[in-house]
């Protein structure tokens, strides 16, 4: 069951210059799993074993490992894929029937840990392992790793372009990195465009709560496909803030947001630039909602026409309450992306302008939401972390950072 | 309608309208003047519209259009129309499967080294290259590797004052930037269509090269020096004329014809190992030489 609303920060633009507002499309996910039947899974579980892995972390994602195999059924099917500097198939993928399972546990058990970071090579051997399954399934690779990909293709965006590649044809990609030694630029945009999610794991002992959340996040999926289509009126332009996939045109964007799952939300948010116009004349906004509903295999599509502008005088502008919520959410996306940019700065060397972007971004923050104790509380982190930039972010810590910024933009928590 | 109303309808340029035409995306119009254009050129419009956004290139759209009566376009609009789920569109594409092979092998280059070698594969489940390799031929190909040149760091802004956070630099801004800031050092390459913006990413190019199977490794390593090497996103591996990029330094780059000479290769080996070793003499930061 999927409810949705779309609202605006105001209701009237000033007749005689142009002016912003933030438009946001809430939307909720029931908690309630779909009845019935879930999506058979599909899931490679790509390991990297390079020397660094050794130990806990090895032992931890082995352990992990073996208990998503025990969780799945026999309609499901597992791949697991290790690489070091090489890649191997531990075992082939196969439906979960009990007699497959044991045989992968015990394949499991005997993962050692190895030489260099063969990254693509593992994840892509893991898609193919799993790229005949696309068919009704959810057919899905998770990469976990901690290190640099070192051997074979490297490049970010050219992984990013491939992961984006095999998401239109049906298989995404979910990774987790482990530690301060992996790149998070590489593993976030792998995620982001693959269409799954990025985990950010700081030590061993967390390995087995993310794979279990990702593994439950995969296995209540709801709603596939979602798209959510915006049209505007001619005199309104918009951009999106959160990190969404956007295609469409000028005058109707459309935002995919993919799979959904019980008790997910996300609540993509638009500045909406308004060219001046009539008073009295009104902007129609037209939000239309589409997804493949799991439980009934049909595809809906919701429609909403409620939200509009109406061009006024600016003493009925100023007059106006602006809705606070909207406008601190706004605020908080414009936060996500003054970390990714202060980051930016720290990777460069410039710990002054990493600096002085978090401690602006804290100002305007506390002018926009004043009285909110959840803006007040990021208010001080910023400051924080302001601080804390002026001597270079450590590894572990810029981790952190880009998981959180990553994770507000995506609405994810 | 005439041609006009029809862009007005659909929301496609009267230039692009013309140009389909052209291409036999859409039947001629009815002639007459103005000349006269049916609800069919709209719905075929409005489908070549929603392929395209599945990133369908022309051609394959111009093949799946081709000989459909009115019915069936129809059926096929209301299929594209709403939104079709990944598996579905999955079936325009190429195949995961195929796609794979493609970036995994460059296609027919790493089956042919595989069946030259024949060692024994653990046969991951999937389809032969065929399909990878007939859309290869097709020019269809995905981008790639070349365009990992060597590129130096993001420069220090300390010079510019920070954005303020309304205007943040989006990742894609932010490449043009350090690009203007340090031309010389960077080997452009251009952008394969189709390929996601450069989000700033610093790629290391002696290494952004192929991944392998693992157990074609060792006989490629005698083969070549793969590792090192970024395989030109050409077309028709199988022809004699498929051509390597070797990306050796910024502005210098090598030609190598894809040959299955095993002598040819063991020269074209050796040559690359001369010339990393050179270019391993020259400390890694070298922007006084520039």
């Amino acid at each position: 069951m999927i409810t949705w609303k779309a609202e605006i920060d105001r209701r009237y633009v000033p007749t005689d210059r142009a002016s912003e507002c933030y438009l946001r499309v809430s939307i909720k996910v029931g908690k309630e799993t779909p009845r019935g039947r879930r999506l058979p899974l599909t899931l490679a579980l790509v390991l990297d074993r390079s020397g660094s892995m050794s130990g806990s972390k090895l032992d931890k994602a082995r352990e992990a490992a073996a208990y998503c195999v025990r969780q799945l059924g026999a309609d499901d099917q597992v791949a697991v894929v290790t690489y070091d500097d090489e890649v191997d198939i531990v075992g082939p993928v196969h439906a979960m029937t009990d007699r497959a399972k044991r045989r992968l546990l015990d394949d499991i058990r005997h993962i050692r840990s190895g030489g260099n970071t063969n990254l693509a090579g593992g994840w892509l051997t893991g898609a193919q392992e799993v790229a005949a399954q696309t068919d009704g399934r959810l057919a899905r690779v998770i990469l976990l790793t901690d290190g640099l990909a070192n051997v074979g293709m490297t490049d970010p965006t050219e992984l990013a372009h491939h992961a984006a590649e095999l998401r239109a044809r049906g298989v995404s990609t979910t990774t987790m990195g482990i530690g301060a030694d992996f790149n998070e630029d590489l593993l976030e945009r792998m995620a982001r465009h693959g269409g799954g999610h990025f985990y950010f794991i700081e030590n061993a002992a967390q390995i087995a709560d993310m794979l279990h959340r990702e593994l439950g996040e995969t296995l209540t999926t709801v709603a596939r496909g979602v798209t959510l289509e915006v049209t505007l009126p001619p005199g309104v332009e918009a951009n999106l803030l959160n990190d969404f996939e956007l295609g469409g045109d000028r005058h109707c964007l459309r935002v995919r947001l993919d799979d959904l799952v019980a008790g997910e939300s996300r609540a993509p948010v638009f500045r909406l630039i308004v060219q001046p116009g009539r008073d009295d004349t009104t902007l129609p906004l037209t939000a239309r909602l589409r997804y493949q509903d799991v439980a009934s295999g049909e595809t809906r599509e919701l429609r909403d026409d409620d939200s509009a502008l109406t061009y006024a005088t600016r003493a009925r502008c100023e007059a106006e309450r602006p809705n606070a919520a909207v406008q601190e959410e706004a605020e908080l996306l414009n936060v996500a992306r003054a970390r990714e940019s202060a980051l930016r700065y720290d990777a460069a060397g410039d710990y002054a302008g990493s600096a002085a972007v978090l401690n602006q971004a804290a100002q305007r923050l506390q002018t926009v939401a004043p009285a909110s104790p959840a803006a007040q509380a990021e208010v001080a982190k910023l400051q924080a972390e302001g601080q804390e930039a002026t001597g270079g972010f450590a590894a572990l810590r810029r981790k952190a950072l880009h998981y959180s910024k990553a994770n507000s933009l995506q609405n994810r928590e | 309608m005439n041609i006009n109303e029809l862009a007005t309808a659909s929301g496609v340029t009267t230039r692009t309208i013309r140009y389909y035409v052209e291409q036999e995306l859409l039947p001629n119009p009815e002639y007459g003047y103005p000349a006269q254009y049916t609800t069919e050129h709209l719905q075929r419009l409005a489908l070549i519209r929603r392929l395209k956004e599945e990133y369908l290139p022309l051609d394959e759209i111009k093949t799946m259009l081709q000989g459909l009566n009115a019915d069936e376009l129809a059926a096929l609009l209301t299929e594209h129309t709403a939104n079709p789920p990944p598996a579905k569109a999955a079936t325009l594409l190429t195949s995961a499967g195929d796609y794979i092979n493609q970036v995994l092998g460059r296609g027919a280059v790493r089956e042919q080294m595989k069946q030259n070698y024949a060692p024994p594969t653990p046969a991951p489940a999937t389809p032969p290259a065929t399909a990878a390799r007939k859309e290869q031929a097709a020019g269809a190909v995905p981008p790639t590797l070349d365009r990992a040149a060597p590129m130096p760091p993001a420069p220090p802004a300390a010079t510019a004052p920070p954005p303020t956070p309304a205007a943040m630099p989006t990742p894609a801004l932010s490449a043009p930037a350090s690009e203007a800031a340090i031309p010389a050092r960077r080997a452009r390459v251009d952008t394969p269509p189709g390929s996601i913006a450069d989000e700033g990413a610093q790629p290391d190019a002696s290494r952004a090269a192929t991944a392998a199977f693992a157990t074609v490794r060792a006989q490629e390593a005698a083969a070549a020096p793969q590792a090192e090497i970024a395989p030109a996103p050409t077309a028709g591996a199988n022809d004699a004329e498929t051509w390597r990029r070797i990306v050796l330094w910024p502005g210098i780059e090598l030609h190598i014809a894809v040959h299955e000479d095993r002598r040819f290769n063991r020269i074209v080996a050796r040559l690359l190992e001369a010339a990393h070793r050179i270019l391993a003499e020259e400390p890694e930061k070298a922007e006084d030489t520039l």
